[in-house]
């Protein structure tokens, strides 16, 4: 089975957090950090913009070069102007093998310049083969197959090498892989039967996670998730997160879906950071859950200056997953 | 231009018959209106056929005194909130209040006649002008006298007198909690908190009220961001040693945190809002909005914070 998982290298013997599953998209794989993605992973990123895309990569390519390991990275792009390598050297990295950049040409296009998934499956097992022998702990592997999707090609020839990349990577105790793909250029059935086809979904590293509250960055719409319980005992830290995000403009939305307990001071606190936004903005709580939205109705939005309520309850996935 | 800050009035106008009312009511609101003030009546129907058998009554918001009369803080809270935005937009709030006094508990009466008090020191900053006509021969005595040591003044006929025997807020306040609460039952789920952590004990709470009390998810999760604010508190200000007890009451699930430490002198133990804009402005007051009653005691023997949420019609057969 193509998604029967290979042994990690010892390297990797800590157990990976699988903190939620996919199953609310009506397909089953692991969400994982990018951090935790490990030998035998098969990822997708569905993403929703170069920011959103750069959070997740970035951390990925720039793990590989910090912890020898060997990335493979199949683009038409120049390799400086890559995700995570601001604080690498290209070249040096190239020339000791740990770093590869292929372009399409040269590693999945045929003779006519279509798209060969047999090729790109061969030069994936040339490149693992190499790094292994090279020396590198693992081999990571990625690319945006979102242009197959922009070349209007039929999503079967994109399968067929999903299926082939799966059967490469699963069984491996050395490479791993991240497919991106812009789910705004995938009609919303077709993301579906992409998801399918691998067994773990990579998101970004959190900014906090503690077991009881977690925060992370949300990017459709800007701003950040907020899952498990706030109080007291987290008000600093997610004081710290929330300020660097309005400081930024990196968006005003709070996603609360996950978001299980607030307490009176974390209303306090957002309100603080939303009276301190430009005039005519607002911070906008999005998905509230029943039990938290029943708490702010009694104490009455009037009184929360600079909170709105967004996006209702279950329109997470009609939102996320709009495509143009 | 801003004004000057308009006076605060808070006036008792005990009266027999319709024509007494009237005779108050009528002028009162005519200023108001004259003056351009938000003008809002909590009356009884006939009193309002009454009302608009004198005057124009087209600019007057008429309130339905049951709803009114539902929960002090809650009421409480949103008419200052009004008077604060009309004092913030240069006007003022005037407010015709009948309190309906007949059918209601001891306790309940106690209430209302505490908030009549708290009016005084939460309605100051706004200049809001508030009358409250008691109808003598349906009022009990014993009301009457003690409106007269909550109102600051007196209408009689055309003119308006001090009242004499009027108490100090705080005072009264601190006469409304003379009594000991009743000792909590012996069945009560008791347990000695050393290191707070407000996860495990919310977990605590919400498993104790679900199973044995059945409480309903939306008071429980009001009950449980209450007790977090008062454990918070415990945390910040008081002194060991912690304990929470939970019960359950006819039609009420009730859950108190008590410490050894004592809240200072003169604090309104939430009672008044803090005006819009205050940091932090959330706090025990908001804890008197989520919870059906709320009782403090603070004294050398330590603080007892008592809060309760009403569950009708959930059998409180866990004691």
């Amino acid at each position: 089975m193509h998604w029967a998982s290979g042994n990690g290298s010892a390297a990797y013997a800590e157990p990976t957090r699988t903190h939620r599953d996919g199953q609310g998209m009506g397909t089953w794989y692991d969400t994982r950090y990018v951090d935790d993605v490990r030998p035998g992973d098969h990822a997708w990123l569905p993403y929703s913009g170069a920011e959103e895309r750069d959070h997740v990569v970035a951390p990925f390519v720039a793990g590989a070069l910090a912890t020898n390991e060997k990335i493979v990275y199949v683009t038409d792009a120049p390799a400086a102007r890559l995700p995570g390598m601001s604080a690498f050297d290209p070249a040096a990295f190239a020339a000791t093998g740990q770093l590869r950049v292929l372009t399409r040409a040269e590693s999945c296009l045929d003779a006519a310049g279509g798209f060969d998934p047999d090729r790109l499956g061969r030069t994936i097992d040339r490149e693992v083969a190499r790094g292994f022998e090279a020396g590198f702990r693992a081999v990571r592997f990625t690319t945006d197959f979102t242009w197959l999707l922009a070349a209007g090609a039929d999503l079967t020839g994109l399968l067929g090498c999903e299926d082939r990349l799966a059967h490469a990577v699963s069984p491996s105790t050395v490479a791993m892989a991240v497919c991106q793909i812009d789910r705004r250029r995938c009609p919303p059935d077709r993301l579906v039967e992409l998801g399918a086809t691998h067994e773990v979904r990579v998101e970004g590293n959190p900014l906090f996670d503690d077991g009881t509250l977690r925060i992370a960055r949300s990017f459709a719409p800007r701003g950040l998730r907020i899952e498990g319980e706030l109080d007291r005992a987290r008000h600093a830290v997610f004081a710290e997160h929330l300020g660097r995000l309005l400081a930024g403009r990196r968006g005003v939305h709070l996603d609360c879906g996950g978001l299980g307990f607030l307490d009176l001071g974390g209303l306090n606190l957002l309100v603080r950071h939303a009276l301190a936004l430009p005039r005519g903005e607002a911070l906008i709580l999005d998905d509230l859950p029943a039990n938290v939205e029943n708490v702010i109705d009694m104490v009455g939005w009037n009184r929360l200056p600079g909170l709105v309520p967004g996006r209702a309850r279950g329109a997470r996935d009609g939102g996320a997953t709009a495509w143009a | 231009m801003t004004d000057a800050p308009r006076p605060f009035a808070h006036r008792l106008l005990p009266y027999e018959g319709a024509d007494g009312l009237l005779a108050g009511a009528v002028p009162f609101l005519r200023a108001g209106l004259a003056d351009g003030d938000r003008v809002l009546a909590v009356t009884s129907l006939a009193t309002r056929v009454l009302l608009g058998d004198e005057l124009d009554t087209g600019a007057v918001e008429f309130l339905d005194p049951a709803e009114w009369y539902a929960h002090p803080a809650r009421t409480l809270a949103a008419a200052l909130a009004d008077a604060d935005v009309a004092a913030q937009r240069g006007g003022r709030l005037r407010l015709l209040t009948e309190p309906t006094w007949t059918r209601r508990s001891a306790a309940e009466v106690r209430e209302w006649q505490r908030t009549e008090a708290i009016v005084n020191a939460a309605f100051h900053r706004t200049g809001a002008a508030i009358m409250c006509p008691y109808p003598v021969r349906s009022t009990p005595a014993g009301v009457i006298a003690d409106a007269r040591r909550t109102h600051p003044e007196t209408v009689r006929g055309d003119r308006v007198v001090a009242n004499p025997g009027y108490v100090e807020p705080h005072v009264y306040n601190a006469a409304c909690d003379r009594d000991p609460l009743p000792p909590p039952p012996a069945s009560a789920e008791t347990l000695r908190i050393a290191r707070p952590d407000l996860y495990w004990i919310r977990a605590y709470v919400a498993d104790w009220a679900r199973q044995t009390a059945r409480l309903p998810e939306e008071p429980l999760q009001r009950l449980l961001v209450a007790i977090t604010e008062i454990m918070t508190n415990a945390q910040a200000h008081g002194a060991p040693p912690i304990t929470l007890r939970m019960w359950t009451a006819p039609d009420a699930f009730v859950c108190e945190v008590a410490d050894g430490g004592r809240w200072p002198e003169r604090s309104w133990y939430g009672f008044v809002p803090p005006p819009p804009g205050v940091p932090g402005r959330l706090g025990l007051w908001a804890v008197r909005l989520l919870c059906s009653r709320v009782d403090i005691r603070t004294g050398e023997g330590g603080t007892t914070v008592r809060l309760a949420v009403d569950t009708p019609g959930v059998r409180a057969d866990a004691l």
